[in-house]
């Protein structure tokens, strides 16, 4: 008797706890990746912002071994390892532009693309110090716009201008 | 009649029995992997009060020796800090710490400013599944919570850690009832070696101000403070990166001259401390190693019994004992993480 009950106690303690399969946590697993992001590689698409250097575009999510084979090795190198989680956020400092990652599996994803200084430009011709009349020249009013921001989005990448007294002073693609 | 109500209430405790030790079984452990997971519950084996107790992030867990301040300085404290702590998880911690005690100085980093919301789920789950259901644990799950998590999970971890079925392993057979300690008084020894080097700049931001929710919580641990006769201290760990801007240096800066709160910055004190960033950090300058974190706290030491009150407790009970066998546990893991390090290093 008494096994009977305690086999039907576990049975629905075990019913109980499997019916939270279908609630909000979607049974996820230990919460051991808090770096894992829902969007792949290329999540922006062909419509998405992309940078130029050269030949080569680098895009928001794009698998960094494609970006490092275009580029070639940076000037600088560092990485800072998640705290308490596996997986190492990247940043490859290139002259005039800088690129940080996030780790994904066994792989790097860009994660940011931030122009440091006027020897680059937008595909569409903006660089650090242009005035911000020529970003809305090149760009339009911007989906953010204030005194220190104009923000334009397209196809999952945002595209920020950081303005300082009228000016641009930093520019940086980054996932919307 | 009396037989139906009795075996109601065995099948009650059966299933209590039994729900209970699925959920001991299921809950991810954090012995081998993620010690950081261990941290916040480390606290409730506590045996006596100290007088100075940290809140905070990782900035507070990786770079305070809770050890040298008692050994030089007779200071007894304990650091309450857990990976990516934020604010309002550093407010309950603080009251519910005072539900156990009542310490001299609180001392809080202030690098958690920066996030307005809710991170991650995976920290959540490091910072809150360890804390005892308390009103206090209750408010700071949900302040925490992102859009997929819910309540009832943290109340009862067996509905989030179900799916784990296929990965349980002896580990959590072995830690089913107990636990050992992956600290020593909160800090998470680390004896690595990695300098510092090329460590980014941050960049520009459109908007340098701290979310009006961060300022809330900060008030709301200044006036809790106060009520209970604490002095907050705030600090800024001298954590290279992520990057402290100097306009957020401003705020809270001005910030502590409105409330007349201490905030000492240690990113502009490392010489004064004896910081070398090609020898003291573990991680290229995100968090300083033993032999680092061991520097700042004599730096810290000295000036906590000259800015605070509190006294140098050597030689009192029950301190003497129990920090006598603190230290010997915390040169124990020492050399033995020494040695660990030092043949990787050689291999």
């Amino acid at each position: 008797m008494k096994r009977k009950l305690f086999c039907a106690a576990l049975a629905l303690v075990l019913a109980f706890s499997l019916a939270a399969c279908g609630g909000k946590d979607g049974g996820g697993k230990t919460p051991g990746d808090a770096n894992s992001q829902q969007p792949g590689p290329s999540a922006g698409g062909d419509a998405a912002y992309a940078f130029r250097s050269g030949d080569a575009a680098v895009a928001i999510d794009q698998d960094m071994a494609e970006v490092l084979s275009a580029l070639g090795e940076p000037k600088s190198y560092f990485e800072a390892e998640s705290c308490a989680f596996e997986g190492l956020d990247k940043t490859y400092t290139y002259s005039g532009f800088v690129i940080t990652t996030r780790p994904d599996g066994d792989k790097d994803y860009v994660s940011s693309i931030v122009l440091t200084d006027d020897s680059v430009t937008t595909p569409e011709g903006v660089y650090i110090g242009s005035p911000a009349g020529d970003v809305t020249a090149a760009y339009g009013q911007g989906d953010t716009a204030s005194d220190t921001l104009l923000g334009y989005v397209k196809g999952g990448t945002a595209l920020n201008f950081i303005l300082d007294g009228g000016k641009v002073i930093s520019i940086e693609y980054l996932a919307e | 009649m009396r037989k139906k109500i009795c075996a109601a209430a065995l099948w009650c405790a059966v299933f209590a029995v039994g729900f209970g030790l699925l959920n001991a079984l299921f809950i991810p452990k954090y012995m081998s992997e993620i010690p950081e997971g261990a941290l916040i519950a480390e606290y409730y084996k506590e045996e006596a009060g100290h007088d100075v107790v940290f809140i905070g992030d990782c900035e507070v867990y990786e770079n305070f020796s809770p050890d040298v301040l008692w050994r030089e300085y007779g200071i007894p404290s304990y650091i309450r800090g857990s990976a990516q702590q934020l604010i309002w998880q550093s407010y309950y911690l603080m009251e519910e710490t005072l539900k156990y005690e009542t310490p001299k100085v609180m001392v809080f980093n202030v690098l958690s400013m920066k996030y307005g919301e809710p991170q991650s789920e995976a920290y959540n789950r490091l910072n809150l599944d360890g804390m005892r259901l308390s009103p206090q644990k209750l408010a700071a799950v949900r302040a925490s919570m992102t859009e997929e998590e819910s309540l009832l999970s943290y109340l009862f971890p067996l509905l989030r850690y179900h799916s784990r079925w296929n990965e349980l392993g002896g580990e959590d057979v072995k830690y089913l009832f107990r636990r050992d300690m992956v600290s020593d008084s909160g800090y998470l020894m680390n004896v690595q070696v990695r300098p510092a080097e090329d460590v980014p700049q941050g960049r520009p931001l459109a908007d340098y101000s701290f979310d009006p929710v961060c300022w809330d919580y900060l008030d709301k641990m200044a006036d809790l403070c106060q009520e209970h006769g604490v002095q907050l201290v705030l600090v800024k760990a001298p954590s290279l990166y992520p990057y402290w801007y100097g306009q957020w240096e401003e705020q809270i800066e001005d910030y502590a001259a409105r409330r007349g709160l201490e905030y000492l910055n240690f990113l502009e004190l490392t010489q004064e401390a004896g910081l070398d960033f090609s020898a003291d950090t573990y991680d290229n300058g995100l968090h300083l190693n033993l032999y680092g974190a061991e520097k700042l706290s004599r730096w810290f030491g000295a000036w906590l019994s000259e800015h605070c009150p509190v006294e140098d407790r050597r030689g009192q009970q029950p301190f003497e004992d129990i920090w006598s066998e603190k230290s010997a546990a915390y040169a124990a893991r020492k050399a033995r993480l020494e040695a660990e390090w030092n043949a990787r290093e050689g291999a």
